[in-house]
């Protein structure tokens, strides 16, 4: 499949994994590599040491193109440009943050930049600094959140109207019906969080994996809308049940035993992360088979829709 | 285009224009069924039955393509007069009726016997099955993005659609967020048979309301919609405005103890003022997040038509372009 996205990322399917911190590392971005579309090394970590070893395995792993992402609002270290460039890395993405901090750096090195935005204004404003194209987030998606929560059934058309640069969708998506849908709506590529998490090659615990496969659509909160730094979409805990009716005044201290969560397997340690798609994910599969599995189902949507 | 719903209410066009207050009036219903979609009439905007009959035979005289109307089950303490409206439904000659609002089991003998095929509005999958199992012939899946009711699930369509694909057996159209040809191939490629639109049809020539609502929803973002009433389990999507902030306001304020009465000032009996007047902080009234994705205000004609040509373009060059890859 050939679009814009496929042809600047020089990758074979038009899909991206998306940059988790702790879990978008090498074994899961080489996974999505190997399959044909793009892993993403995560930066949001600030483990910057262990990235540099990731990155070094990536290449031990896949011969393949991927990219990192900057999670601008969890950058510690101010040199993370020039870490980037050092990797040799030629894709990135930011995101959590103003479009301009780190685009022309990233670009002036020779990087083919992405922001990640969740409205029309956002959108507008990365284009202005510069960025070579965009990740559309609807509100359906997990993980830290703008707190418009605009749907992406409404947010692609209308941001695709008003740019030129491709667009990746995000939020909602991981299968061909909704690619072909994010394609309808004016995408060229679409990123993967919830589904990649819940991916064999993931490695976080098989609890968290499990509680995706068995979420309902509605068992995921949306929390802190109203309080102090960004939203988030999580799953259903007993922590996030309670954070629901008792906002926390600081909610990155819930993530404080993240990894406790992540990779312990104790699902109330902290909050995790999911999109509502989670009630759409019925299984834990291989990233090649979910990639495999998208593409011939995007084949197979386009094809029956074009004989109505 | 043919799909399960053209096929099932005699339409050309697999687009439903829905029940809305104050606007569904003969003349919508007229415009939306001459260009080839489902217009429909909004039954409980009739003061009574015999208004309803009336506004039924004024649609008739403008058309002569099928139409439908909505019948909203709303639980109140004075019901409306439902046997009335249902007998001038059959008596008019309806051929299908948009239900909404609590389980339409009551009214699907009768309309079932006269031929008329119904169409529920759901904004969850659990009730679009239900609905499924009582006998309805097809449904409308609302997701969050919708105006008026969304439910309290909060599921946009990227989820909720794919999800009533999986489950449903009968026809289902998309509701919420659909504005044009993209919406309309997005629907169709997630598993629906249509699209339904509110807050889209509501700015077009025809649409029997003020310019003020039409010019306000041309003016909106995507981010001008509010969500009221959600403290009483009543959530409704509207586009703000003074009286909304206030309400919001009034909602804060109260917390838990919120009552209906608190914020009845807003709510009840505004439609006539802001639809017809063009008093536009006059109360919160229904509009869709699409709001932010509308920009003219075409005839139906002009609309429907480019919808589809829009589709036709994206089905067979875009997405086609892939198949031939």
């Amino acid at each position: 499949m050939k679009t814009r996205i496929t042809q600047m990322l020089g990758v074979e399917y038009p899909i991206v994994q998306a940059p988790m911190g702790w879990i978008a590392r090498s074994a899961l971005a080489s996974a999505m590599s190997n399959a044909g579309g793009l892993g993403i090394i995560e930066t949001s970590s600030g483990e910057l040491d262990t990235i540099r070893d990731e990155i070094a395995n990536m290449r031990k792993l896949t011969d393949k193109p991927f990219g990192v992402n900057i999670a601008q609002a969890f950058v510690r270290d101010p040199s993370i440009v020039d870490f980037i460039v050092d990797q040799g890395v030629k894709f990135a993405t930011t995101s959590a943050g103003d479009p301009n901090r780190y685009c022309g750096p990233l670009k002036e090195a020779g990087l083919t930049v992405f922001h990640v935005v969740p409205n029309l204004a956002g959108a507008i404003k990365a284009i202005k600094a510069g960025v070579d194209g965009l990740v559309v987030e609807g509100g359906e998606g997990g993980g830290f959140k703008n707190k418009d929560e605009v749907a992406l059934m409404v947010l692609l058309p209308l941001i695709r109207e008003k740019v030129d640069v491709p667009i990746i969708a995000a939020g909602g998506i991981m299968c061909g019906r909704t690619m072909a849908a994010a394609f309808a709506l004016g995408a060229e590529g679409v990123q993967m969080g919830t589904r990649m998490v819940s991916a064999a090659e993931s490695p976080v615990h098989d609890n968290w994996k499990q509680s995706i496969i068995d979420a309902k659509e509605t068992d995921t909160v949306f929390l802190n809308r109203h309080g102090q730094g960004p939203a988030l979409r999580a799953l259903k805990t007993e922590r996030t049940n309670r954070l629901e009716t008792q906002p926390s005044e600081n909610i990155f201290g819930e993530m404080a035993n993240a990894l406790d969560l992540y990779f312990g397997g104790d699902m109330e340690a902290a909050i995790a992360l999911s999109g509502q798609v989670a009630g759409r994910i019925d299984s834990v599969k291989p990233v090649k088979q979910i990639v495999d599995e998208i593409m011939d189902e995007f084949h197979a949507v386009a094809k029956a829709i074009s004989t109505l | 285009m043919k799909t399960r719903i053209t096929e099932m209410f005699g339409i050309q066009h697999p687009i439903i224009q829905g029940g809305m207050h104050y606007v569904g009036f003969a003349e919508m219903a007229a415009a939306v069924s001459n260009a080839g979609g489902l217009g429909i009439i909004t039954g409980l905007t009739q003061k009574s039955a015999a208004d309803l009959a009336n506004e039924i035979a004024k649609c008739k005289d403008m058309t002569d393509k099928p139409f439908g109307v909505n019948l909203t089950f709303l639980p109140v303490v004075n019901a409306p007069d439902y046997a009335g409206m249902v007998k001038a439904i059959i008596d008019g000659g309806v051929k299908v009726v948009e239900t909404a609002g609590n389980n339409p089991v009551q009214v699907l003998p009768p309309l079932h016997e006269a031929g008329i095929k119904v169409i529920h509005k759901c904004t969850s999958v659990r009730h679009a099955l239900k609905a499924q199992s009582i006998g309805c012939d097809a449904v409308s899946v609302d997701g969050f993005e919708c105006g008026g009711h969304p439910g309290e699930d909060d599921i946009p369509n990227m989820i909720l659609l794919p999800r009533a694909a999986d489950e449903l057996d009968i026809p289902f159209v998309s509701s919420g967020g659909q504005a044009d040809g993209r919406s309309l191939v997005a629907s169709l490629a997630m598993g629906a048979d249509g699209m339904n639109m509110g807050t889209r049809f509501i700015a077009t020539k025809e649409a029997p309301v003020h310019q003020n609502v039409k010019d306000a929803i041309v003016a909106a973002s995507e981010l001008d919609t509010r969500l009221v009433m959600r403290p009483l389990r009543n959530t409704e999507r509207v586009m703000n405005n003074a009286a909304v902030e206030r309400l919001l306001e009034i909602e804060k304020e109260k917390g838990a103890d919120l009552q209906f009465t608190d914020v009845i000032e807003q709510v009840a009996g505004v439609y006539p003022k802001i639809m017809m007047e063009g008093t536009m902080d006059a109360g919160a009234w229904s509009c869709g997040m699409v709001a932010g994705l509308i920009n003219d205000i075409p005839t139906c004609q002009e609309l429907i038509d480019g919808i589809m040509a829009e589709a036709e373009t994206i089905i067979n060059q875009r997405l086609g372009g892939f198949l031939a890859a």
